[in-house]
């Protein structure tokens, strides 16, 4: 036994026992498919690691006690300062800390809503003579009896298809000008340039893949590059619209108490009298 | 004296093993489980890449139909059980006691019996190459898959001893497992240094208290089952004989609860990796620790009620459905809490892309893209489409392989050095990485797409004209990568074992208490009983100025 | 900002630490109760599922049937078990007290009930392997009932063997009273396999009965 300067450390004693047992109950498991001798020779290896083992715990257990020769170095306080992680305006820049109204977005669609339909109607009626047509094949996407229309059907003006077509137009520009309102202070950079061409052509290609599942019949009808000047025209507009309307503080950055509104002494940050 | 483990009787090298066999030392009966573990990966690796030699095109025969069989059913099985069991055991052997400042684990005898069945239990499953033909002149290794399902596996359609010693090998690697998961269990709660609460604790050692738990419900009932299979195989019972009213369906219950939490259980420690080593290489305190014990503690629960996703296409109710489908799909709940909070970690750090941070970003993404999967895996109408097709064998590799393997790696790398004192190379490990990225993403992506083409699980070879044949060569494409990664490992291992750069007690400026000891820690682990005030006890060390604990 | 002097930290919790002994063996109950867990859900699952006889209603009598209920052996054994459960409550006490005499023979009757509810279950099997002709492989019902109450009867030898063990111990005189926790623990073992008898004998004598075909 060594003597030394620290606390007494006293470790587990190696022990044979732990394998042996393990071994024999392996062995004895294998007896099962090779032959009984084998699980008897297991059966005396388990027995005889148990019984070591037992005698290394009890009554008492067996210790060791180690010499202690290495020691870790000892940990020192480092010069150098704690950086902190600094929560400025733009730390969280992903997040806006200020947007567009949403009312923004609501009239910006309804006014690229009706842009977009005063070039989809020119266009109906350049290439097809009839401002109806293009009505037609827009309501055809809610009325499959249109796809069962001939041409001449088409260009002619048909009252329900009106209804549906100008509701249709109507709800789904009010619907994407509030997306456009609430997701245009998030993009970055241009976001004149994400929403007139970039959404458009996401939009767009959307329904070239598309079409042919949701309405085979009017894949034949639709004049691809008047579809994609309407869907530029009213992402142009609808865009600008939101744009230029003045921004509004969104509360991101103010303090918990700052957003319940109360007003104590050295709550508000700015007022800085006393 | 008896009690000595130098035997100076023998000469250097078998007193040296001799040391070994007899040590009940926690870190080493780690290091025992992880090279054990190594050496079956390379093994279960070499029947994977010769699976994929005879799949990368059509018609083949590099092996038998029969070897194949076996090459499959010995894969899942060694990964599953010879290698993801005993590294996750090994590190937490090696690594809680350090963890939590004690000198050993709660019982060191029963922990060295735990590895030893192990090691037995292993090397009785591989025997079966040799031993299995018994008497009947039939048989070889195990062929009937990682899940054994009946009847296939009833003495009628598997004659010879293949599946008995599948049975027993693993039940006693199973029993090992149980003792060092009770081990682990008592030693998280009864042996933590003075001042480490509960809620004191690394989030690692947390993370492993809820995996040893699962351990010792889960494999329970995995040894009643293949009791029950041993008996219907050797005395002639009826438990799986569908013939004499047992059930095949039974079998699926028993085997996918315990093999559900077993995905868990072996995930549960990729976790335990990554939140060690994302906070240290982020220079951050780890984000959300309350919400990730909440987390841990809550996917260890759900994952006892989720098997029967496994069972989908088997043809139960609707309603059992639904409720699994259910049920499965919360677990993505604490577990993309997991995902946010490690995100959320490296937001705003200094971060350093050394070998283990890459491997831990590594995980992160695959894992993630596992995951995704898994998801839509759960979804019952989608899984019918897919079930049994290569789509279900990229998922769970891209979970157990882009995840777990990548997280062991990160997990190498990262306390290689306090094992062995030595650093390894990280132009090796960097080299290692990006080829293991490269090779692994190129083996098992396509696999969603052969997959969804209908390519099934389990197949020795197909036909030419299914459109399969890019896919598979793809990814067999991969594997070469794969091998050539591992052979950097291999190579840097050695290489830093002899001459890599001495580490040190800390080299990463790490935060736990197994970087306040030596490298490698004495057989006593610390001079004096470690003492804790927060859940990074060095940091308080060194920045007395601004310790964790006036935050906690 | 300079570094606290040592008297500005926190005192050191309190870090709850449990026995571990005790904790240990409440893991190991854990893992058998997931274990027989599995075995009983078995027996229930397959009531009634045997193809073939004999059925638990040609080898037991209906429960309770009165004096004549044929398996009265089997109850009559678990009287035995059930009272062992006491007499090693009071061995306990007794090491506790330092009384080793007392300790020794309580731990005798301990093991003399668990030794005669043993003999039972040996006596039963006979019967039924011998007069009734059912074994593991006659029908279902033989190989949930042979593997439920052989494994519970694995469990019950293990205990025997232990406590022949320490009864032998305590023959030569070296049990004292440190060694009560560990006897302690040894009654937490005994009292779950008591407790799993009763989740047994209920299963396959009384609902096993009626459920059956
Ligand atoms: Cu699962």
């Amino acid at each position: 036994m060594t003597t030394h300067d620290h606390q007494r450390i006293e470790l587990p004693a190696p022990c044979t026992g732990p394998m042996l047992c393990a071994f024999g109950i392996t062995l004895g498991f294998a007896g099962i498919v090779t032959s009984w001798p084998v699980a008897v020779v297991g059966v005396i290896f388990a027995l005889a690691g148990g019984v070591h083992w037992w005698r290394q715990v009890l009554p008492d257990p067996v210790e060791i006690t180690p010499d202690i020769t290495v020691h870790p170095t000892p940990i020192e306080p480092r010069p150098e300062r704690v950086a902190k992680l600094t929560t400025h305006r733009a730390h969280r820049a992903r997040v806006p800390l200020e947007i567009h109204p949403y009312s923004a977005g609501i009239t910006g669609g309804l006014i690229g809503g009706l842009v977009m339909a005063a070039v989809a109607l020119t266009g109906s009626w350049l290439e097809h003579g009839s401002i109806w047509f293009a009505i037609n094949v827009m309501a055809g996407t809610a009325m499959p009896s249109i796809g069962d229309m001939s041409t001449e059907g088409l260009l002619a003006y048909d009252a329900s298809a009106m209804m549906t077509a100008g509701t249709m137009q109507l709800v789904l520009c009010l619907f994407i000008g509030l997306l456009y309102g609430v997701i245009m202070p998030l993009l970055p950079r241009w976001p004149v340039v994400w929403g007139t061409l970039i959404i458009p052509a996401v939009w767009c290609g959307l329904m070239l893949a598309a079409m042919s599942v949701v309405n085979p019949a009017l894949e034949t009808h639709i004049d691809w590059t008047w579809f994609i000047g309407a869907q530029v025209a009213f992402g142009l507009v609808c865009s600008v619209w939101v744009v230029r309307a003045e921004k509004i503080d969104t509360m991101q950055h103010w303090s918990y108490l700052e957003r319940l509104g109360m007003e104590a002494p050295g709550v508000q940050p700015e007022e800085d009298d006393e | 004296m008896s009690s000595s483990p130098v035997r100076p009787d023998l000469s250097p090298p078998l007193s040296r093993l001799h040391e070994w066999v007899v040590t009940v030392d926690h870190k080493r009966l780690g290091v025992m489980y992880i090279v054990t573990g190594l050496v079956f990966f390379l093994i279960g690796g070499f029947e994977a890449a010769m699976m994929r030699w005879q799949l990368a095109w059509p018609g083949l025969d590099i092996v038998m139909p029969e070897d194949f069989n076996r090459l499959f059913t010995m894969h899942g099985t060694t990964m599953v059980f010879l290698v993801g069991m005993p590294i996750l055991l090994g590190s937490a052997n090696y690594l809680v006691p350090l963890m939590i400042g004690t000198r050993d684990m709660a019982f060191p005898r029963l922990n060295a019996f735990g590895f030893w069945l192990f090691f037995f239990g292993g090397a009785l499953l591989y025997f079966s190459y040799f031993g299995a033909q018994g008497l009947y002149g039939m048989g070889s290794a195990p062929d009937v898959g990682w899940f054994a399902y009946a009847p296939l596996t009833e003495r009628t359609f598997s004659r010879g001893h293949s599946t008995d010693y599948w049975i027993l090998g693993l039940m006693v690697s199973g029993f090992g497992s149980i003792a060092t998961g009770i081990n682990l269990v008592t030693t998280i709660l009864c042996m933590r240094c003075t001042g480490m609460r509960l809620m004191k604790m690394p989030l690692f050692v947390w993370i492993m208290l809820v995996d040893a738990i699962l351990i010792v419900v889960a494999m329970p009932p995995l040894a009643a089952a293949q009791v029950m299979l041993l008996f219907d195989r050797s005395l002639g019972a009826h438990f799986f004989d569908v013939q004499a009213g047992g059930s095949a369906v039974l079998w699926q219950n028993l085997f996918w609860f315990f093999g559900h939490p077993e995905v868990y259980i072996l995930i549960l420690p990729a976790f335990a990796f990554v939140s060690e080593i994302i906070p240290v290489f982020s220079r951050k305190v780890l984000f959300g620790y309350p919400l990730m014990v909440a987390a841990t503690v809550t996917i260890g629960f759900i994952s006892m009620g989720v098997w029967v996703h496994h069972m989908f296409a088997i043809g139960l109710s609707p309603a059992v459905n639904t409720l699994f489908m259910a049920s499965t799909m919360l677990i993505g709940v604490p577990t993309g809490i997991k995902m946010f909070n490690w995100v959320a970690t490296m937001f705003g750090g200094r971060i350093r892309l050394h070998t283990p941070m890459l491997f831990s970003i590594g995980f992160l993404a695959q894992f993630l893209f596992g995951g995704l999967t898994g998801v839509m895996l759960a979804v019952v109408p989608f899984d019918w489409q897919v079930s049994d097709s290569y789509f279900v064998v990229g998922h769970f590799h891209y979970v157990l392989f882009g995840g777990l393997i990548f997280s062991i790696f990160a997990a190498i790398y990262y306390w290689f050095p306090k094992v062995s004192g030595r650093m390894l190379s990280e132009a090796l490990g960097k080299w290692q990485f990006w080829l293991l990225l490269i090779g692994f993403n190129l083996t098992f992506g396509p696999m969603h797409v052969s997959g969804m083409l209908g390519m099934p699980r389990r197949i020795y070879t197909y036909q030419l004209d299914r459109g399969w044949e890019i896919w598979n060569l793809l990814s067999s494409i991969g594997v070469l990568f794969q091998a050539l990664a591992i052979a950097f490992f291999i190579w840097n291992v050695i290489r830093s074992l002899q001459r890599g750069t001495p580490a040190g007690d800390d080299p990463w400026d790490a935060w736990t208490l197994e970087w306040s000891t030596t490298s490698p820690p004495p057989a006593w682990n610390f001079d004096t009983d470690p003492e804790v005030r927060s859940r990074r006890p060095l940091w308080d060390a060194k920045h007395p100025d601004d310790p964790d604990w006036k935050y906690e | 900002m300079s570094a606290l002097p040592a008297h500005d930290m926190p005192p050191l919790a309190r870090t709850g630490n449990l026995p571990r002994g005790k904790l240990g063996v409440l893991l190991l109950i854990l893992s058998e109760v997931f274990f027989f867990g599995t075995l009983i859900a078995v027996y229930v699952f397959y009531i009634g599922h045997h193809t073939g006889g004999p059925t638990p209603k040609d080898v037991f009598d209906a429960p309770l049937s009165g004096p004549t209920w044929q398996p009265l052996a089997v109850s009559f054994n678990s009287v035995f078990l059930l009272v062992s459960s006491l007499w090693i409550v009071l061995a306990h006490r007794a090491l506790c007290r330092g009384a080793t005499t007392a300790f020794g023979f309580w731990w005798l009757a301990t093991f003399a009930c668990g030794s005669v509810f043993l003999a039972g279950t040996a006596n039963e099997w006979h019967g039924l392997i011998m007069d009734d002709g059912l074994w593991m492989g006659t029908n279902l019902f033989g190989s949930c009932y042979y593997t439920l109450v052989g494994f519970h009867a694995l469990h019950v030898t293990a205990g025997l063997t232990i406590m022949a063990i320490v009864f032998v111990l305590t023959l030569a005189g070296k049990m004292h009273q440190r060694h009560a926790g560990k006897i302690e623990l040894l009654s937490w073992y005994w009292h779950f396999v008591d407790a799993v008898w009763i989740v047994v004998f209920t299963i396959v004598y009384v609902i096993g009965w009626w459920g059956a075909a």
